[in-house]
């Protein structure tokens, strides 16, 4: 060290010469520019070296003059003669103060004259300020988190800034951290500027530092990039459990993440799920968010998905055809990668059973007073999803059967008592997985269904004659049938004639169906089955000349092979089949096509109890067919509930069985 | 080892600048003033850092910014320019320039030390 300040002097000393003969040059030529330039260096110099190097008092009496010249240098007529005088008087104090040995009386001179240089500077209009001492705050060593917003400009590279610098830095004085890269803005290959910045950071830190020490890492870069840093707690937010995935699903919501909502709700959100998990413990569900979206939006996704499920299922036909190799393997994966992605796709249409149960438990409870019955409302597998459509669908059906329930299957509590049943009824909804459908059951405790009861109603209604023989299962049937349940005495709920068989119906529009079980004195189970999905059809490919029909399995009773004649011998468009007449239609007929002299089948389908028989050429495969409108210039066309496209790229047509049915039986009758 | 190049008219400064970085473990070369560096500049293709002061005879700090900034090997190098903080305009200048940073005169060598890792390549 002792050298650097030996080279310092001596370098001073060299500037003091400067110093010396630029105030000649002053005497001599008067006041120019470079004169002003070249004192104000020597000054700049002498300030710099002096204070890096210890020289205290050098340092303040060059610091005043420095900034007097600098003035200079802008109007160069403010040299004025008093600032002359000074700076010839520092001359030689500035040679004395050169040295490691200072005097006292060097000291108090240079004071003296420092107070001069003062005065000076204060008659100097709009003369720089004097160094004031940064205050420094104390700052407690407490922990803190912080969210912090960091997007450069684009164009920061130009000044040699790298931003992952700082992220960096930001991230070593971090204690925990979570990143949020911003990438959206990098646009494609053919528009990207290399010497571009597009990236941002948004990160919440958690960290003992200094808030200066943050401010520091962006020092140099506070007037290229967007800057924020927020306090957000003296905890460290990132041990909330779940909080990434909620700052990550923020961040996906919108350009920057919510750090104001999601942080300052944390601590309600803590005591929000503790009470939640003292409430149901049944479910054992993870706290989910929600995102609203256009169903528009799903549709046009489900739509895309199925097109590319399709137009996979033809190119792997064709790899296979090719026989490649390689071929076939990238074919399988992109099978696999389809088949992923359509699950996923089509599960974001599936909610959860639980989502319209609050209607059911209203309801229950509401009963249960007004009937002065003690009704339990017990649930299972409510966490079972289906398409938001059948739910939709069918909560009213459910509603109706649970009002039921209550209304005539659950006995009063007398009753139930001297009947030896707990004196509180139960109602259960079970819902659960059965292959592709899903089931909901519900099922009382209750009396049960009366049988002779059912058969004197339908009687009484004209369903059936009084003499008619029924079994068991067919008097249970009655219950579905049109007027049968026109309630008598009208309970307030159910006031708008809501029967069972308008729930039968709107569980068939979902494709579902609905069937009974019940044990008189013990209680009634109504068991509802249901398509995971109404895009998705599981059904009999078809075929007629040289196209494809698709008929739902869900509606198909039998298939049977019939010879050509026997629709020769058809009366009345009514068809033999095991024994029964049945209408039908001939699709070759109906669709005008040539007549048919080969072997064809009949499927017979059903709806609401009747059937029809619906005659092909071919029963070809089972089909699961992604279900496809046809298109608002078909509406009229109400044969067809919509299209789907085969394996091999061919289009069949779905065929609305119940429409058919319905015309051919009204058409009969 | 990193290169790095500081430039100043000062002998001292230039000094106190190569101790501490060699310290710091990086290889330094030193100019006297712009023209000087952009001659270093020319002979070396591996330098990653810049410091300089701003007032120099000859090209001066802001003009040696600008020279590099046009050039095409070190358009984007990173560099620090010395000041003191009185120098609010010529700051501006040196950073509209294309300056990466500053370092305040006086520096203490730690505060060298951590602007010169902020930046560096």
């Amino acid at each position: 060290m002792q050298d650097i300040n030996k080279i310092f002097i001596e370098e001073g000393n060299e500037l003091v010469s400067d110093l010396e003969s630029h105030l000649i040059d002053l005497e001599a030529s008067g006041v120019s520019s470079d004169i002003v330039n070249g004192i104000f260096r020597v000054m700049h110099s002498l300030k710099g070296g002096s204070s890096m190097f210890g020289f205290t008092k050098l340092d303040e009496l060059t610091h005043n003059l420095e900034s007097i010249y600098n003035k200079v240098r802008d109007d160069n007529s403010k040299l004025s003669q008093p600032i002359i005088d000074v700076t010839f008087k520092s001359v030689d104090l500035i040679k004395e103060l050169l040295s490691e040995d200072i005097s006292k009386s060097i000291l108090k001179q240079s004071d003296k004259l420092i107070e001069e240089i003062r005065l000076v500077v204060d008659s100097l209009e709009g003369v720089v300020k004097n160094n004031t001492t940064k205050t420094q705050e104390s700052s407690s060593n407490t922990s803190k988190s912080y969210y912090i917003l960091f997007k450069p400009n684009q164009d920061i590279l130009a000044n040699g800034t790298n931003p992952l610098y700082i992220v960096e830095e930001l991230l070593d004085i971090a204690i925990d951290y979570h990143v949020v890269a911003r990438t959206k803005e990098i646009p494609s290959l053919e528009k990207l500027n290399i010497e571009n910045s597009y990236t941002w950071w948004e990160i919440v830190i958690f960290s003992d530092v200094d808030r200066e020490e943050i401010d520091s890492v962006f020092m140099f870069v506070e007037d290229d990039a967007k800057i924020i840093i927020e306090e957000i707690s003296d905890d460290n937010v990132l041990t909330i459990p779940n909080i990434i995935d909620v700052i990550d699903q923020s961040a996906e919501l919108g350009d920057y993440i919510d750090y104001k909502h999601i942080f300052s709700s944390n601590s309600d959100k803590k005591e929000a799920s503790n009470r939640s998990e003292q409430k149901n413990s049944t479910t054992k569900k993870n706290q989910i968010l929600n995102i609203k979206v256009d169903t528009h939006k799903l549709d046009n996704l489900i739509n895309l998905v199925s097109e590319l499920v399709t137009a996979q299922a033809r190119f792997r036909v064709y790899a296979e055809k090719e026989g490649n190799l390689e071929f076939t393997a990238i074919s399988e994966e992109i099978t696999k990668i389809t088949t992923r992605l359509r699950d996923t796709a089509f599960s974001i249409t599936l909610i959860p059973i639980e989502s319209i149960l609050i209607k059911f438990k209203r309801l229950v409870r509401d009963l249960s007073i007004s009937q002065s019955k003690d009704v339990l409302f017990v649930t299972e597998g409510t966490e079972t999803e289906l398409d938001k459509k059948i739910i939709e669908t069918i909560d009213e059906p459910i509603l109706h059967l649970i009002r039921n329930s209550i209304d005539h299957g659950i006995e009063s509590a007398e009753e139930r008592k001297k009947l030896g049943k707990p004196e509180k009824g139960t109602i259960k909804l079970k819902s659960f997985y059965s292959g592709s459908e899903v089931h909901i059951q519900i099922s009382d405790d209750g009396a049960g269904i009366n049988l002779e009861k059912v058969r004197a109603k339908a009687i009484s209604k004209g369903i059936i004659d009084k003499d008619a023989k029924l079994s068991e299962k067919e008097l249970i049937e009655l219950i579905w049938a049109p007027g049968f349940s026109t309630a008598d005495a009208v309970s307030d709920v159910s006031g708008r004639g809501v029967g069972m068989d308008v729930v039968k119906k709107k569980i068939g529009e979902v494709r579902g169906d609905i069937e009974i079980k019940t044990q008189e004195g013990k209680g009634s189970t109504f068991t509802l089955r249901l398509p995971l999905t109404l895009s998705i059809i599981d059904g009999l490919i078809v075929s007629v000349a040289k196209d494809y029909y698709i008929i739902p399995l869900t509606v198909i009773s039998k298939i049977h092979r019939i010879e050509h004649s026997a629709l020769d011998q058809s009366f009345n468009d009514l068809i033999v089949v095991d024994g029964e007449q049945i209408p039908y239609i001939y699709l070759r007929e109906y669709f005008s096509y040539e007549e048919n002299i080969g072997v064809e089948h009949i499927v017979i389908v059903e709806y609401e109890n009747q059937k029809v028989g619906i005659i092909v050429d071919n029963i070809v495969a089972e089909y699961q067919a992604v279900l496809k409108p046809l298109g608002k210039h078909y509406k009229k066309i109400n044969i067809f509930t919509g299209a789907s496209i085969l394996g091999d790229g061919s289009l069949a047509l779905v065929l609305d069985t119940n429409m058919i049915v319905r015309e051919k039986t009204k058409a009969i009758k | 080892m990193k290169k790095i190049l500081i430039v100043d008219d000062s002998e001292s400064i230039r000094e106190i600048v190569s101790m501490t970085l060699i310290n710091e473990g990086y290889e330094v070369l030193a100019g006297v003033d712009g023209v000087d560096a952009m001659k270093i500049v020319s002979e070396h293709d591996d330098i990653k850092l810049v410091i300089t002061d701003l007032h120099m005879p000859n090209m001066d700090g802001i003009g040696l910014i600008k020279e590099l900034r046009a050039s095409e090997k070190y358009a984007r190098i990173p560099i620090l320019f010395l000041t003191t903080e009185t120098q609010a305009d010529k700051k501006l200048e040196a950073r509209k320039a294309g300056a990466t940073g500053w370092i305040i005169k006086p520096f203490i060598q730690k505060r060298l030390a951590m602007a010169v890792k902020k930046v560096i390549k």
